[in-house]
C-alpha cells in the first residue's frame, strides 16, 4: 500500500486520466518533473531505497564498500611493489591490514552471491545485516589504525559509514555494528595509548622529512580526505532528501482526501477557524458554500461504487476548476459534500463562482456502461459578518437543507452576522 | 528519553529561523571553548610549550574567541525569541557565517589533513543543511567549498604554510607527542560522537515519518480502522487467494441507521463519536488477524471474513448487531442509542466487486425490512441464491 505514496504521487492521485492534485501542486509536480537527470537519479535513488527488500539492501551495501576497500588494498600493495615507496610503509602491518581487508571482502562476495539469488524475496535477514555492519565497520578501523586512527582521514570514513548504513541497512543493525565497532576503536586506542600499539604502525618514519610527508604519501591521504567529503556530499543530499521528501508527503497527504484531491475535513476545519479569525481583524468579507451532490445514494445504486467514486471525483474537478487557488479552499467535508472557503469575497462574487460551477455540470456528463447522467448540486452560501467557525458552518448547512427542501439543483443564500445570531440565542434563552 | 525525541523533533520540523539559530550558535559554543582553552593549558606547562608556533596563536585565539562571544549573544537573543514563527533570514546567514568563521580558522591554524577538523567542517555544513533552509544552507556550502579549493592550491603550490599555527604539524610520522595524544582524543571525541548521535536521531526521525505516512496511507483519520482505498486493495488481493485456494470469504456491509438524525438532533460531535464506537466495536468483534475492517463512506462501515462461511459471518454480524444497539452514547437526558443494518454475502468464486454490489443490496432489502437486522445471502457463479 506505501509503494503507492511512494511513486511519486502519481499512482495515488492520477487515477484514470483524471488529474486529482489541486492545480497548485500539480505545477509544482510539473517543475519537478522536467528538470535534468539529477530529479531522475535522485528519483530512482529514492524509489530503490523505499522499495527495495532486505536483501537488495545488503547487496547494495556490498557494493558500495568493497571498491573502497579494495582501492585502499590496491593502494598500499603498490606502495610495498615500488622501490621508492616501500621504505616510508612497515611491510608487516601493511600486509596484515591487507589480510584483513582482503578477506572483510571476500566474505561479503560470498554472501552476496548468496544474497543475489534472493533478491527478489522479501523475506527480512536481521542476522546478515548486523553482521556486515559489523564487518564493514571493522575492516574501515582496521584502516585508520594502520594509518593513525586520530590524524588520518581514514576517521572520517568511520564516522562517514554510519549515515550510509542508515540509509541502507535498518536502524538495529546498524546500532548494533556502530557499538561492536566503538568497542572495537576503544580497545585498540587503549592499547596505543598505553604503548601495546604502535601508533600508525603502517608508516616508517621515512615518510617524513623534516616534518614534511612524502609526496605519494600526501597523495594518498588527500585523496582519502577528498574522497571521503564528495561521499559525504553524497551521503547527505540523499539522507536529506529522503527526509525532506517524506515530510514533504506527510504534510500534503495530512491535508489531502485520498479520494478526490481536495483538502479533508481537518486541514478545511483548520483553515476556516483561521479564516474567521482573520476576518476580525481585517473585516474583508469571507463566503462559505456547503454543496451536496443530489440523489447521490441513488447513483451508487445504480451504477456502482466505482461509478460514484467517479463522479465524486468529477465534482471535484470541476470545483477546483473554477476555484482561485490557493486563495480559495474547496474541500471534501464528508461522503458526498464538499465546501468551498472564499476568503475576501462577497455573496456576489461566490454567487457567481456556484452558478459557474452549476453551469459546468450540466453540460458534464458521466458515462456508464452506455447510459449517460449529469449531476445535480444543491447549495448553501453564506457570507459571513464575523461569525464564529461553527456559526459559520450552521449557517451554510441550514441554508443547504433549505435548497434540498426546496426540490434540489438550487443555491439558497445569506448573509448572517454574529450579532444577530447571538441576539437570537438571547431570545431563544 | 522519548518525550526528549518527540519535542526534538517538533523543533526540527517546524525548520523555524530561531530554533535553528539557537541550535546552531549553541552546540559548537563547548567545542570553541574547549579549542580556547586548550593553548592555555600548553602555555602553563613548560613541557608542552614548543608544540605552538606562539607568534600564530593569539591570531587564531581572538577570532575564535569573538567568533564564540557573537554565537553567545545570538544564542541569549534566540533564547528570548524562542516562540517565535519569524523569519530570521539575515540572523540565520550570520550566525552561519561566524560559525564558519570560527571552524575555518581552526581548521587552518591546525591543520585539517591530520587532525579531526575537516569532520567538524562537514558536521557543520550537515548541521546546517538540517536546520535551515535552502537560501541559508546553499551558499555557505559553495563559499566553504571555494574556500577548501583555495587553501588546497596555496598548499600544493607551497604558497601557503601548512598548519602555520604549530612548530610541525601533528603527525610527524613518530609515535604521538604525548600533548597531541591527550588533545586529538578529546577533540576527536567531542566531534565524532555528536555526529554519531545526530545520525542516529536524524535516522530515527526519518523512520518516524515513514511509518507515519504508511499509517495515514492506509487509515481513516476519524475511527482509526482502514480506509476505502486500502480495503479495496485488501479485497483485491483476498479475491484472488480465495480463487486459487477455491475457498469462500465473507462481506458484511453495514449501515448505521439514521445517522443523519443522529447527527442533526445531538451534533457533530455525537455523530463523530457514534462511527468512533463503530470502528471500535467492529474491531472487538473481528479476528484481528486477517480480517478486514474498514469505513467505506460516511457511516458505512464494511468487514471482510476471509475463509469464513456464511453461518460464521452471520453470527460475527449478529454480535455487532448486539453490541452497538447495547451502547449507550452520551449521558443522562442527552444519552440515546443508535442501530446498525447489515448486508453479508458468501462468495465462493472470489469476485470482490460483485461481492460488494450483492452484500450493499442485501444492505438495503435490510433498511427496507425495518433496519436493525442482518441480511445475508450466497453469491455463487453467476447466480445469487438467497439463504435467510
Amino acid at each position: 500500500m506505501y509503494a503507492k505514496v511512494a511513486l511519486g504521487n502519481e499512482s495515488l492521485f492520477d487515477v484514470a486520466g483524471y488529474s486529482l492534485l489541486p492545480p497548485s501542486v500539480q505545477n509544482e509536480n510539473k517543475s519537478e518533473k522536467y528538470n535534468k537527470y539529477g530529479r531522475l537519479m535522485l528519483l530512482a535513488i529514492r524509489n530503490f531505497l523505499i522499495h527495495a527488500t532486505p536483501a537488495q539492501r545488503c547487496v547494495l551495501a556490498i557494493c558500495l564498500n568493497t571498491p573502497f576497500l579494495l582501492a585502499f588494498m590496491a593502494a598500499q600493495s603498490a606502495g610495498l611493489w615500488v622501490e621508492p615507496w616501500r621504505e616510508y610503509l612497515v611491510p608487516k602491518y601493511i600486509i596484515l591490514a591487507n589480510i584483513v581487508m582482503g578477506s572483510a571482502v571476500i566474505i561479503q562476495w560470498i554472501l552476496l552471491a548468496f544474497l543475489w539469488k534472493q533478491r527478489l524475496s522479501p523475506k527480512p535477514h536481521p542476522n546478515i545485516s548486523i553482521f556486515l555492519a559489523t564487518l564493514v565497520g571493522i575492516a574501515f578501523a582496521c584502516e585508520a589504525f594502520l594509518t593513525g586512527n586520530l590524524t588520518h582521514p581514514a576517521n572520517m570514513v568511520i564516522v562517514g559509514i554510519v549515515p550510509i548504513g542508515l540509509l541502507i541497512l535498518d536502524r538495529r543493525s546498524v546500532t548494533v555494528g556502530v557499538s561492536v565497532g566503538l568497542m572495537f576503536y576503544w580497545a585498540n586506542d587503549l592499547a596505543i595509548y598505553t604503548g601495546l600499539i604502535d601508533y600508525a604502525p603502517g608508516y616508517a618514519p621515512g615518510a617524513f622529512e623534516n616534518g614534511e610527508q612524502h609526496l605519494m604519501a600526501e597523495v594518498f591521504r588527500s585523496g582519502v580526505l577528498y574522497t571521503s567529503v564528495a561521499a559525504y556530499g553524497v551521503i547527505a543530499w540523499v539522507l536529506f532528501d529522503q527526509y525532506d521528501y517524506h515530510r514533504k508527503n506527510l504534510i500534503t497527504l495530512s491535508k489531502l482526501d485520498a479520494l478526490t484531491g481536495l483538502s479533508n475535513r481537518r486541514y478545511f476545519m483548520q483553515r476556516l477557524a483561521e479564516e474567521c479569525d482573520r476576518q476580525k481583524r481585517t473585516a474583508q468579507p469571507l463566503c462559505l458554500v456547503m454543496i451536496d451532490a443530489d440523489h447521490f445514494k441513488r447513483i451508487n445504486d445504480t451504477y456502482g461504487h466505482l461509478m460514484g467514486d467517479a463522479v465524486l471525483r468529477g465534482l471535484a474537478d470541476a470545483l477546483s476548476r473554477h476555484m482561485r487557488v490557493p486563495a480559495d479552499l474547496p474541500a471534501r467535508v464528508g461522503g458526498e459534500e464538499f465546501a468551498l472557503l472564499m476568503p475576501e469575497t462577497d455573496l456576489e462574487g461566490a454567487l457567481k463562482v456556484c452558478q459557474r460551477v452549476e453551469k459546468s455540470l450540466q453540460t458534464l456528463p458521466f458515462f456508464c456502461s452506455g447510459k449517460s447522467f449529469t449531476v445535480t448540486l444543491s447549495m448553501g452560501v453564506v457570507e459571513s459578518r464575523d461569525l464564529l467557525p461553527e456559526n459559520l458552518l450552521h449557517y451554510a448547512d441550514a441554508n443547504l437543507y433549505k435548497a434540498k427542501a426546496q426540490g434540489r439543483d438550487t443555491i439558497i443564500a445569506s448573509v448572517e452576522e454574529e450579532v444577530l445570531f447571538r441576539e437570537r440565542v438571547a431570545s431563544l434563552a | 528519553m522519548n518525550a526528549w525525541l518527540l519535542w526534538l523533533e517538533t523543533w526540527f520540523r517546524q525548520q523555524r529561523d530561531i530554533t535553528g539559530c539557537l541550535i546552531a550558535s549553541a552546540l559548537p559554543l563547548p567545542l570553541f571553548f574547549v579549542f580556547i582553552l586548550m593553548p592555555f593549558l600548553a602555555m602553563a606547562n613548560t613541557e608542552y610549550q614548543y608544540v605552538y608556533n606562539w607568534n600564530v596563536v593569539p591570531f587564531t585565539q581572538v577570532v575564535v574567541l569573538m567568533s564564540s562571544l557573537v554565537l553567545c549573544g545570538i544564542a541569549v537573543f534566540s533564547w528570548s525569541r524562542r516562540t517565535s514563527n519569524d523569519d530570521y533570514p539575515w540572523l540565520s546567514l550570520f550566525t552561519v557565517a561566524v560559525m564558519f568563521m570560527a571552524v575555518t580558522a581552526l581548521s587552518i591554524s591546525y591543520g585539517y589533513k591530520d587532525s579531526p577538523l575537516m569532520l567538524l567542517c562537514l558536521g557543520m555544513v550537515l548541521l546546517t543543511r538540517a536546520l535551515f533552509k535552502p537560501e541559508v544552507y546553499k551558499p555557505i556550502s559553495v563559499v566553504m567549498l571555494l574556500l577548501f579549493v583555495c587553501i588546497e592550491i596555496g598548499f600544493w603550490t607551497s604558497s601557503f604554510p601548512y598548519a602555520p599555527m604549530l612548530k610541525s604539524p601533528i603527525f610527524v610520522g613518530e609515535a604521538l607527542d604525548s600533548w597531541w595524544a591527550f588533545w586529538l582524543r578529546i577533540i576527536y571525541g567531542m566531534i565524532a560522537l555528536p555526529m554519531l548521535v545526530f545520525f542516529f536521531v536524524l535516522g530515527h526521525f526519518m523512520d518516524r515519518e515513514k511509518n507515519e505516512l504508511e499509517r495515514l496511507v492506509v487509515t481513516d483519520s476519524l475511527t482509526g480502522i482502514s480506509n476505502r482505498s486500502h480495503f479495496m486493495a485488501q479485497l483485491d488481493m483476498e479475491s484472488r487467494r480465495h480463487v486459487r485456494k477455491q475457498q469462500s470469504m465473507c462481506v458484511l456491509m453495514c449501515d448505521v441507521d439514521h445517522f443523519k438524525r443522529v447527527n442533526d438532533s445531538w451534533g457533530h460531535p455525537a455523530g463523530d463519536e457514534v462511527l468512533r464506537a463503530v470502528g471500535r466495536i467492529l474491531q472487538q468483534c473481528t479476528r484481528s488477524s486477517g480480517d478486514q475492517v474498514a469505513r467505506f463512506g460516511g457511516e458505512e462501515f464494511v468487514v471482510l471474513l476471509p475463509a469464513t462461511k456464511l453461518k460464521q459471518a452471520e453470527k460475527v454480524a449478529e454480535k455487532i448487531r448486539r453490541y452497538l444497539s447495547h451502547h449507550i452514547f452520551g449521558s443522562g437526558d442527552d444519552s440515546f442509542q443508535v442501530t446498525m443494518s447489515i448486508g453479508i454475502v458468501q462468495v465462493n468464486d472470489g469476485d470482490g466487486e460483485r461481492a460488494l454490489k450483492v452484500a450493499d443490496d442485501n444492505l438495503y432489502r435490510a433498511k427496507g425490512a425495518g433496519r436493525d437486522q442482518v441480511m445475508a445471502s450466497l453469491l455463487n457463479g453467476n447466480a445469487a441464491f438467497e439463504c435467510v
